[in-house]
């Protein structure tokens, strides 16, 4: 990692899911929205809850429990939509709740440990920020939303299903 | 001369105009060919060679200057009749016309690629000079110019004829009382004249002491916007002669030349009428308006380029637009029911149903400006079928018609391709060769017709010939021969399936590849493409008679008919264009046939998938109830039957894509959202037909 400004900081929309807290970079988030109906897509990855009207725009929303394999949880009233915009992709993300945006400076920040919780994945995380005794963990949104994953799960052929019709 | 001023600025405008010109040359020189006196058809050649020479030598593209010039003297003699039209001439016109093409490319590429045009140069210089000694009679002098005209410089300026409205008239009628004279003059700017517009002004500046201008052509401001070419006109009313108008603007700079004549007077005017428009048109304002031929003058709108994406935007901002309408009509009922009926919630009930038909309107408004004629497309074959027959070695006579047929820019971006495929198609294989069509007592020349219309919903486009037409049988040992089908299936293909062959990937019934067909590309490609955009291809075919390829296509791709229905509380759209009819069917007619689902309809036997399973797989879910209603859809011939849960109804809708996160699912086509807001899947019926396996009936492949 690069030298950084010990005065450098780095600002974060904080959510939670499933009990632990996340962060990510406010430049990507676009709004914050509350749950909406979701319309169900077909043959999309178990992660993708479906699609919103998003003022006119198709926006597709992931369910991040799902995407980290982590027991979903019920949905609240504090239940929100991240909607995010990494690499051009525009992606809604349910999340359990969205507590605050908060400053935290560079050098709070760690690089992710090996293991850190029960389901995420280490390749998601960008690091771990401390912040008044929470630790808040950094996603790299980039692989979260462009894991491969994803696209061979969308391969997955209609064929395959329509033998299963039989 | 370009070195002191920005040309990158003024590149945008040029490169459109120069692609309007080249469009009208290239239309109007393959009708010269066969219309070999029309002088309208050789002027607007004339003027669109001169308007783009004028502007590629004020932009500093030389060689198109004088490639330009060098056909623009050529053009000057076909005019005076000083040569005619032939053959030879209309080829020389057409390779000037290609090289154009490519300095046009050269310049949008922005790279020299050394087109070399001094060869065409050359050939057109001959062509001018060659034939010049069997001359018709000059010209007659137009009887619109009085014979006193002043005329200064030996090229002389031509006026043209002057349409004056009644108050022009009467101002004319009143001057011409009080002894003024009245003068129309046309004034030439220097062929490099670079400020046109304030040339002019000066030029009316100066005019002020003189008299008053009380009409010029164009019209003062598309004078001050500089849409006009050289040549500009006015009507002047002055106490000065001719010579001394003419003076006083030639001593403005920059004038190439002037000519005064005095206005002619209605009834003369009238009865020259129809020799002047023709020959009127000559040096007269090189703007728009002169381009458009005589059977478009009636219709001369204003246009501006619009970048698609904006209209887009536009489209999406009216979609939301529609949504808040039907919110908003919710809030007012909900207000309505809470408080009575009061003044502020009457108002507002008013003020919802205005903007509901406001947004309503505003749709439709945004819809027509994607729409564009066919005529873009369409304009392009002439000339390629022309050359096509010329190396096939055949005559054909092209006839297009339905130009003016609108539709979705996205379907026009599209269609090209297909149809110089069938046009190729029909020439290559359907037209005879001009001894075989005499042997067979056909007449010698071919036809090959090009149409376009609307029909309910649809566009129509048919590609028809006149040849030999098709032969089933060869098709079916042409499949055999290529393993495409077993003999014994071959057999078994009625007539009309055994033509649909020709549309199997890797058929071609070409016994030689030919230079213009042999690109490796088969009827297989032209169905893609056109399924691609929600079309539909047939062809008929008369052994002897000839070929018909029909094409139908949807209006626009990007609001589409549909029939919404309910699938476990979610909304699905068929694209109407797919569907075929609506079933009711009842539980105790299903039968089983090689262990599917199937139901008599009419004596014929439908195949029945459930779409939650084709979309969603798994088992059995759940037992039907006793009577269900089923989509029927077709394509082609085939036909398949979709059970659904409830149908919801008939609906314009505005197909959006899944975005690029979820990217292309099969069987589905998109999303769209509806006036509530929520978001209805938009299905691919040829995709979900593929899935079913239900394809696989048709042709044993």
């Amino acid at each position: 990692m690069e030298e950084k400004n010990i005065n450098a900081e780095e600002q974060l929309v904080v959510f939670n899911l499933g009990g632990e807290t996340y962060g990510i970079d406010i430049s990507v988030v676009h709004e914050i929205i509350r749950l909406q109906t979701i319309t169900k897509v077909p043959r999309t990855p178990h992660f993708v809850e479906g699609v919103i009207n998003l003022r006119g725009r198709i926006v597709p929303v992931i369910d991040l429990h799902k995407r980290f394999n982590l027991p979903v949880s019920e949905e609240t009233q504090h239940s929100r939509i991240i909607v995010v915009e990494v690499a051009g992709v525009t992606v809604g993300m349910i999340v359990d709740s969205v507590s605050e945006v908060l400053r935290l400076p560079v050098a709070n920040i760690e690089p992710p440990p090996t293991v850190i919780s029960a389901g995420i994945d280490s390749a998601y995380l960008r690091g771990v920020g401390k912040w008044q005794e929470q630790l808040i963990i950094l996603l790299d949104l980039d692989k979260v939303l462009h894991e491969k994953e994803q696209k061979e799960l969308q391969q997955q052929s209609f064929a395959e299903a329509a033998a299963r019709v039989e | 001369m370009t070195s002191d001023f920005d040309i990158s600025q003024y590149l945008g405008i040029f490169l459109d105009e120069a692609e309007e010109q080249i469009q009208i040359l290239d239309e109007s020189i393959i009708l010269l060919e066969q219309d070999k006196e029309n002088m309208e058809l050789l002027n607007k050649i004339f003027r669109a060679a001169h308007t783009l020479k004028g502007s590629s030598a004020s932009m500093g593209f030389d060689k198109m200057a004088h490639l330009t010039h060098a056909m623009e003297n050529v053009l000057d003699r076909l005019r005076h009749r000083d040569l005619a039209v032939s053959t030879e001439i209309v080829n020389l016109l057409l390779e000037a016309l290609d090289n154009l093409q490519l300095l046009k490319n050269e310049i949008v590429s922005g790279q020299d690629q050394q087109v070399n045009v001094e060869g065409v140069i050359a050939k057109l210089k001959k062509a001018a000079e060659g034939v010049v000694i069997e001359t018709l009679p000059a010209e007659p002098v137009s009887p619109a110019v009085d014979k006193r005209a002043t005329e200064i410089q030996t090229e002389q300026v031509k006026v043209s004829a002057l349409e004056l409205d009644d108050i022009e008239k009467n101002v004319i009628n009143s001057a011409e009382v009080k002894g003024y004279h009245i003068w129309h003059v046309a004034v030439k700017l220097a062929e490099d004249c670079l400020m046109k517009a304030p040339r002019a002004y000066i030029v009316f500046n100066n005019l002020k002491d003189a008299g008053e201008v009380i009409k010029t052509i164009p019209s003062i401001q598309e004078i001050e916007e500089e849409k006009f070419d050289r040549t500009f006109e006015l009507v002047l009313i002055s106490r000065e002669d001719a010579d001394t108008v003419a003076n006083i603007i030639k001593s403005v700079s920059e004038i190439d030349s002037v000519a005064v004549v005095p206005v002619v007077t209605e009834q003369e005017n009238k009865a020259a009428d129809p020799v002047i428009s023709e020959k009127s048109a000559v040096g007269s304002t090189g703007g728009k308006k002169a381009f458009q031929g005589s059977a478009a003058a009636a219709k001369v709108t204003q246009t501006v380029r619009v970048d698609v994406q904006r209209l887009e935007n536009l489209m999406n901002l009216v979609g939301e637009l529609v949504i808040d309408r039907t919110r908003l009509l919710d809030v007012g009922q909900g207000l309505k029911n809470k408080l009575g009926n009061q003044d502020m919630v009457e108002t507002m009930e008013e003020v919802s149903v205005h903007i509901g038909r406001i947004t309503t309107d505003l749709q439709e408004e945004i819809m027509k400006a994607r729409m564009f004629p066919i005529e873009q497309v369409f304009n392009r074959f002439p000339r390629m079928v022309r050359d096509l027959a010329q190396k096939a070695g055949k005559e054909v006579d092209f006839i297009v018609e339905g130009r003016e047929t609108e539709l979705d820019r996205t379907v026009i971006e599209e269609i090209g391709d297909p149809l110089i495929h069938l046009l190729r198609n029909s020439i290559d294989h359907g037209i005879e060769s001009p001894e075989e069509r005499k042997a067979l007592g056909k007449p010698v020349q071919g036809t090959v017709r090009l149409n376009a219309f609307h029909r309910e919903n649809q566009i129509i486009i048919t590609v028809e010939d006149d040849g030999r037409g098709i032969d089933a049988d060869k098709l079916r040992r042409k499949a055999v021969e290529k393993g495409l089908i077993s003999p014994d299936t071959a057999a078994r293909l009625s007539e009309r399936e055994a033509i649909n062959l020709i549309f199997l990937p890797g058929f071609s019934t070409a016994k030689t590849i030919s230079d213009v067909s042999g690109r490796g590309v088969g009827m297989d490609i032209v169905r893609n493409h056109i399924e691609k955009i929600n079309g539909i291809i047939d062809i008929e075919t008369v052994q002897g008679k000839g070929t018909r390829f029909t094409i139908k296509l949807p209006l626009t791709l990007a609001i589409n008919r549909s029939l919404l229905v309910y699938l476990d509380e979610s909304v699905f759209a068929f694209p109407l264009s797919s569907v075929v009819e609506i079933i009711n069917v009842e539980r105790k007619n299903i039968q089983r046939v090689q262990k599917r689902d199937v139901v008599l309809v009419r004596g014929e036997v439908l195949p029945l998938v459930k779409l939650r399973q084709v979309l969603h797989g798994g088992g059995a879910q759940g037992e039907l109830p006793d009577k269900f209603p089923v989509v029927v859809c077709g394509i082609s011939e085939k036909r398949v039957g979709l059970v659904v849960d409830a149908l919801l109804g008939e609906q314009e809708i505005v197909i959006k894509s899944l975005g690029e996160y979820i990217g292309q699912v099969a069987g589905l086509a998109g999303a769209t959202i509806m006036g509530d807001g929520r978001v209805a899947l938009i299905l691919d019926v040829r995709g979900l037909i593929g899935q079913t396996g239900v394809e696989s009936y048709a042709f044993a492949g």
